[in-house]
């Protein structure tokens, strides 16, 4: 019991990981990016090369975030931008574009098969706990889950860059005459955003396998849990991701065929009675 | 300014409005006779655009006409996929009422995807299709398994049998798909300038006005939803009948997706842009995987750079070319004698 | 007596804020009542009420039926029709098209999917002539968002009388209206409230105090005062809550 709550709330970590970029991408740009789950492929990809190359994880872990964010801020400045003012079936085609064209570098480096990276020798290992054998590297998880929401509230709630984050996904161009360029704080989210990504297939690699559908079967997970928390919302996308993992972890055990469509029907739900989210507070609400 | 009787159409508004339907027609005229006179991967080709130009041209009605982005179009055409290789694996039916069941189910599941516009648009909406289009699926794949065969699909798909014809025969089918083809494209122009089609065209550019005129927009949403869904239903089961087996990847997003983007690539709210997106889509990717295994990167370079420079698809680079606005008679034209 | 419209303990809340307190107004036949108040006032809500597009506590009758759930479609079958500050047009639509699309929900009981719309002649024939009545005939064939503002103004007015309605709701007809078209909307004001109820939101004192038989004010959502122009205009409260408000 004690330890399918643990995987399960560390899957729900993952889940956050990753819809964190994405809820901060919808919640500042206005854009649903349907290509972050192939940036996580790519983050997941990547890692496991640069671990396998540099012999270490925490290098991988560093420089994976930091190589999403600058691949994310050539997709926003030269891509994305130019589409902000259009409506959301272009930005849609873009993002689909994008992802086949992720998909191919992928391809062209990585070959078609999956590729295995392991735990690092100092998160291997299991601990024993109310009598099951649960493994480091999910409380590993759990932490990276709990130190990343828990860095991100700090810094919308408490910095400057927050605040003026929060003033310029509602409006934009008040914090424009004020001086501040919005344009270079999108760019900055879009960079946050995308290393989130690039963070979640860093963590993700050593226990999920690492492949070219890795990015479809999650995104759509993800969407469930952007509507759920709210788009935009961080504290909401933490809750949702939870109760996903939840929903997830509980229907895998005892209703295994249903969990799919329960999610989906989850989704629907929402969508139709409470559109802004279950967990959200409102619209414009970034933590 | 009286007039003694209603008068004729003029000349030039008759030959624009019937553009819609010459074009229809040399369209299908052009596959006619590359179907007749081609090679067998040619054939092959034309026949493969045809059937999803019809998808298109439904999704069309609701994307474009209406305005509403469906990301889970792909999911109607494996209803009408399915319920063609059932009737007429498991029940024997013949191959032309299966078709018509084939385009009523996709109806029905269109209708169900529209329901949620009643409520929501823009990206919700777009996202609930996406979710209806995806419960379909896990229920193909998953729950359904037993009539559905799964992941696997059901192969053996027949092909209507037609009188005297050897509907096997890919040439015979090749032109009984044109046939399809033509008349779904004849009924959808007839659509978009019937009363119906004023209204829906309204909705996209101002639903509010709409409804304080007194139309009762969600039963028009609705409607054109069921229609896309019927043109997507008979799709589905032309494409089953011409590869002999279904399966459920036509289901999926990244199919949908394929779908709105043909859309785009050919230019949305003009007629023919829906065929002209197929053929271009189909051709750059028959094109391109002969040179390149990479073909699917460079299809993505060609969306991205499309939707930069060329929002406005490959008829846009056209321009004024195919748009022709109703003119108004003068006041007095068309009154009948006093 | 069927044509009047009114309001009973009529409220509406945004949260927090209560933007119309305890309305209780009445509208009449064959007359023009103005609806005026400084900005923030209510007004516009209460248009949205009347038209159906705000959820509100109390009640709507117009004449006898109690209106107050019906969503816009249901009232414009009803013969409620409303005009919107923000011009609401079918901008890629040509003017002419425009005034088709508006005849066509009460021309035809049913949109048919199969005839072509070209083949409704009286239908063409009836939005030309409303076109000219509106002085719109010159640019029937452009595109409605290539018209002037005043144009556009004029063919909203257009489309809220394609019904026919019994009850005809103007939001700001006026707004952005250059001081010459004003005067010829002023005219097509008094022609086109002749026979039915008219409710005129507008922020031009002269047009308003020149149209209006029965002016009602509104201020902090509720109701200030009412009364024919003469006793408005002499009404030294109404000038101080607009005074008040212009600071």
């Amino acid at each position: 019991m004690t330890a399918t709550i643990i995987l399960g709330l560390s899957i729900a970590m993952l889940l956050f990981l990753l819809t964190s970029g994405l809820t901060l991408i919808f919640g500042m740009l206005g854009v649903i990016n349907f290509a972050h789950g192939a940036l996580y492929m790519l983050g997941a990809y990547l890692a496991y090369q640069i671990g396998e190359s540099s012999g270490s994880f925490t290098v991988a872990l560093v420089l994976t975030p930091l190589a999403l964010a600058v691949v994310g801020f050539g997709i926003e400045r030269w891509l994305l931008r130019p589409l902000y003012a259009r409506d959301h079936v272009e930005q849609f085609l873009m993002t689909f574009g994008l992802i086949l064209v992720i998909n191919e570098v992928v391809r062209i480096v990585w070959g078609f098969g999956y590729v295995d990276a392991s735990e690092p020798a100092f998160l291997s290992g299991a601990v024993e706990i109310a009598g099951s054998q649960i493994p480091v590297y999910r409380f590993f998880l759990l932490g990276v889950g709990v130190a990343t929401g828990a860095a991100l509230w700090f810094m919308i709630d408490r910095t400057r860059l927050g605040i003026v984050l929060r003033a310029a996904m509602t409006h934009p161009e008040m914090v424009r005459s004020l001086g501040i360029q919005v344009d270079k704080v999108r760019t900055l989210v879009f960079c946050i955003g995308a290393g989130l990504a690039g963070l979640a297939g860093a963590v993700a690699a050593p226990i999920l396998p690492i492949q070219l559908g890795m990015g479809f079967s999650i995104i759509i997970d993800c969407f469930v849990v952007v509507i759920l928390g709210g788009l935009g919302d961080i504290r909401g996308a933490f809750l949702a991701a939870i109760l996903l993992g939840a929903i997830q972890t509980v229907g895998q055990q005892y209703y295994p065929e249903w969990t799919e469509i329960g999610k989906y029907v989850l989704l629907l739900l929402v969508l139709m009675l409470r559109p802004e989210g279950i967990f959200s507070r409102g619209s414009g609400r970034l933590a | 300014m009286m007039h003694s009787s209603a008068r004729t159409p003029s000349a030039g508004r008759l030959r624009r409005r019937s553009a819609p339907y010459l074009m229809a027609l040399g369209l299908a005229a052009l596959a006619f006779v590359l179907i007749w006179l081609g090679s067998a991967p040619l054939v092959y080709l034309v026949t493969i655009i045809m059937i999803w130009a019809i998808a298109t041209t439904g999704l069309d009605l609701v994307f474009s006409v209406t305005g509403i982005l469906v990301l889970g179009h792909g999911a109607l055409l494996a209803a009408g996929a399915y319920a063609f290789a059932i009737l007429t694996m498991d029940f024997g039916m013949a191959g032309l009422p299966a078709l018509l069941l084939a385009c009523v189910a996709g109806a029905l599941l269109g209708a169900l995807m529209g329901a949620p516009s009643l409520r929501l648009s823009g990206l919700h909406m777009a996202l609930a299709t996406l979710a209806v289009s995806q419960i379909f699926f896990v229920l193909i794949t998953v729950k359904l398994r037993g009539i559905t065969g799964g992941t696997d699909g059901l192969p053996g798909v027949p092909r209507p049998e037609l009188p005297l014809v050897d509907i096997y025969d890919d040439r015979i089918f090749g032109v009984f798909v044109v046939l399809m083809f033509l008349l779904a494209l004849v009924v959808y122009a007839r659509l978009r300038e019937s009363p119906f089609g004023q209204i829906l065209k309204g909705i996209r550019q101002n639903e509010m006005r709409v409804r304080q005129l007194g139309a009762d927009v969600r039963l028009y949403k609705l409607a054109s939803f069921a229609v896309s869904g019927a043109f997507a239903g008979l799709a589905g089961a032309l494409l089953s009948g011409q590869s002999y087996i279904v399966g459920p990847e036509i289901a999926t997003w990244m199919v949908s997706g394929e779908l709105v983007i043909m859309i785009v690539l050919g230019g949305r709210g003009v007629f023919i842009g829906p065929v002209v997106g197929v053929a271009i889509f189909m051709l750059l990717k028959e094109v391109v995987s002969h040179h390149t295994p990479y073909w699917g990167g460079i299809l993505g370079i060609v969306f991205i750079l499309i939707t930069l420079f060329m929002p406005g698809g490959l008829t846009g680079l056209f321009g004024g070319l195919f748009r022709r606005p109703t003119k108004a008679r003068p006041a007095g034209e068309g009154r009948a004698a006093s | 007596m069927s044509h009047d419209l009114v309001c009973r303990g009529v409220n509406v809340r945004f949260g927090q804020f209560h933007a119309l307190r305890d309305i209780n107004v009445s509208f009449q036949p064959n007359r023009v009542t103005a609806l005026i108040g400084p900005n923030g006032a209510g007004k516009t809500t209460l248009m949205n009420v009347l038209s159906g597009l705000q959820k509100h506590s109390g009640q709507v009758l117009l004449g006898d039926q109690d209106i107050s759930g019906l969503r816009p479609d249901r009232r414009a079958g009803l013969g409620i029709s409303r005009s919107f500050q923000i011009v609401a047009v079918f901008p890629d639509m040509t003017v002419f098209e425009n005034m088709r699309l508006a005849l066509q929900p009460n021309a035809l009981a049913w949109s048919m999917p199969w005839r072509s719309i070209h083949g409704y002649r009286d239908l063409a024939a009836d939005a030309a002539a409303r076109l000219e009545t509106f002085g719109l005939h010159d640019v029937a064939d452009r595109p409605a968002a290539e018209l002037s503002h005043g144009q556009q103004k004029l063919l909203e007015l257009a489309l809220s009388l394609a019904s026919d309605p019994k009850v005809l709701l103007l939001d700001e007809p006026l707004a952005g209206v250059g001081h010459g078209d004003a005067k010829t909307f002023v005219q097509t004001l008094g022609r086109i409230s002749e026979g039915r109820t008219t409710v005129l939101v507008e922020h031009n004192m002269d047009v308003v105090l020149n149209v209006a038989d029965h002016i009602i004010v509104l201020a902090d959502g509720s109701l200030f005062a009412q009364g024919t122009p003469a006793e408005i205009r002499a009404d030294r409260k109404v000038r101080d809550v607009f005074l008040g408000q212009s600071a």
